[in-house]
């Protein structure tokens, strides 16, 4: 698989790990959402002062409301995230290492 | 990759649910060990002539959270308390810098603006910076401060030492009722706010300051951006001459302040800055406070906005107008030229 195959079946691949358990294995209840983002993102939950970070997150995303949040719900999340890594990555020095590998 | 798990952790959720980034200058530094700082900074504590260089050293390229692992490593292993010896160790501006630096951020904001009202008289200008420039998540953790350390309602003691229509301003702002940034835009308001400002200032003899206070403390940021935007086109004066004609002193410069937050945040500090070092007796506390206060939050972006508003780095004028270990330990929480 090429870098950027591997890239989208690992952010699949994680998706399903958290949304396995539970009522639908195929969406992520805000439970599961907690700990994707413990577990997965724990850089990023450690720097937020706000306690309600994960239900901010999980009500902006829920876009039919119903509680759970399906794959095309979830990625504009990680989308967002990366896009804003990439920012910063082009401010700051340390991006050169980066664009090298 | 490593670098991406850095990225993540400068990121914040801002209320309004986007991601913002943070600018800082300061950030935790890599192989981090308490024990070893506290030691080397004991030495040079001990050291004959205290060697500030090396407290500057470590102190500056920690971040706060690191400073307190280490002052507690210190007191384990020294027996003292880290901030008594260096208010022993230190003297003059270096010393209220490091003094500072062992402080939260809320901490030294609530600090400053105990000191701002202490004793007779009051210093208007660190107050009104400090309570127009605070956003609403900022200024309710420093009232929750203020109430653990001084056992006061910061309310209760801005309304004791502030009279009139500057008073009212700025409990309506230390209130913190302003609005969460919603995703709806609601034009109707925005209009409404804007003819509402228009009506209650310029249009007539005199000024409804109420009005003014109210719309200002209570709505959120990017609706107020708006407003301001939509009352170009009722009033002949912008919002800030505007401000300029119709009220003056100590309420002049809170609503400018205000309004120029508003706009660019981090010019406000820059301009701030260059007026503190350039004027005679640089006003080395608003230095030192702005320094400190936003050296892990957007001192970067500060020194972006420095350099395009006055052509030199902040770092320059830093080297120009201050001195000694001072100096020094301003320049490390710089982080560099521009």
């Amino acid at each position: 698989m090429t870098d950027l195959e591997k890239s989208m079946e690992s952010m699949i691949t994680v998706f399903n790990k958290y949304a396995h358990d539970g009522k639908n294995g195929k969406a992520l209840t805000k439970k599961e959402l907690r700990k994707l983002i413990e577990t997965e993102l724990p850089n990023f939950l450690k720097s937020q002062k706000n306690p309600n970070t994960v239900d901010h997150i999980m009500k902006d995303l829920d876009q039919n409301k119903d509680d759970e949040l399906d794959f095309e719900e979830f990625m504009p999340f990680i989308a967002g995230l990366t896009m804003a890594c990439e920012k910063y990555c082009s401010m700051s020095q340390k991006c050169k290492k980066m664009s090298i590998d | 990759m490593a670098l991406v798990s850095e990225f993540l952790g400068q990121l914040t959720l801002s209320y309004g649910g986007e991601v913002e980034l943070k600018h800082p200058t300061v950030v935790p530094a890599r192989d981090f060990d308490p024990a070893r700082d506290a030691a080397r900074i004991d030495t040079a504590i001990k050291t004959k002539g205290v060697d500030e260089q090396t407290i500057i050293d470590i102190l500056t390229r920690r971040s706060y959270e690191q400073r307190r692992e280490i002052a507690f490593e210190y007191e384990r292993f020294a027996k003292k308390d880290l901030v008594s010896a260096l208010k022993g160790a230190l003297s003059g501006s270096l010393e209220a810098l490091m003094l500072g630096l062992m402080k939260s951020t809320a901490q030294y904001d609530a600090s400053e603006l105990k000191a701002s009202m202490k004793g007779l008289g009051t210093d208007e200008e660190t107050l009104i910076e400090l309570v127009c420039s605070r956003n609403n998540e900022e200024l309710v953790e420093i009232k929750r401060v203020y109430r653990d350390l001084f056992k006061k309602d910061l309310d209760k003691d801005v309304a004791g030492d502030t009279s009139g229509n500057f008073a009212k301003l700025l409990l309506a702002l230390v209130q913190t009722r302003r609005d969460e940034p919603s995703n709806v835009v609601d034009y109707v308001k925005i209009d409404e706010d804007a003819r509402a400002l228009y009506e209650a200032g310029v249009k007539r003899k005199g000024t409804d300051v109420a009005t003014w206070i109210t719309i200002m403390s209570q709505r959120s940021v990017p609706h107020l951006q708006k407003v301001f935007e939509r009352y170009k086109s009722y009033s002949p004066y912008d919002i800030k001459e505007s401000i300029r004609k119709e009220v003056k002193g100590d309420l002049e410069k809170s609503f400018l302040t205000l309004v120029e937050c508003f706009e660019n945040r981090q010019l406000y500090f820059a301009n701030r800055l260059n007026e503190a070092m350039k004027s005679k007796g640089a006003k080395e506390k608003v230095v030192t406070r702005i320094i400190i206060s936003r050296c892990e939050v957007d001192l970067m972006k500060i020194r972006t906005e420095f350099k395009k508003q006055h052509k030199r780095s902040l770092y320059q004028t830093i080297a120009e107008h201050t001195k000694g270990d001072y100096q020094k330990a301003l320049l490390s929480l710089c982080g560099g030229d521009d």
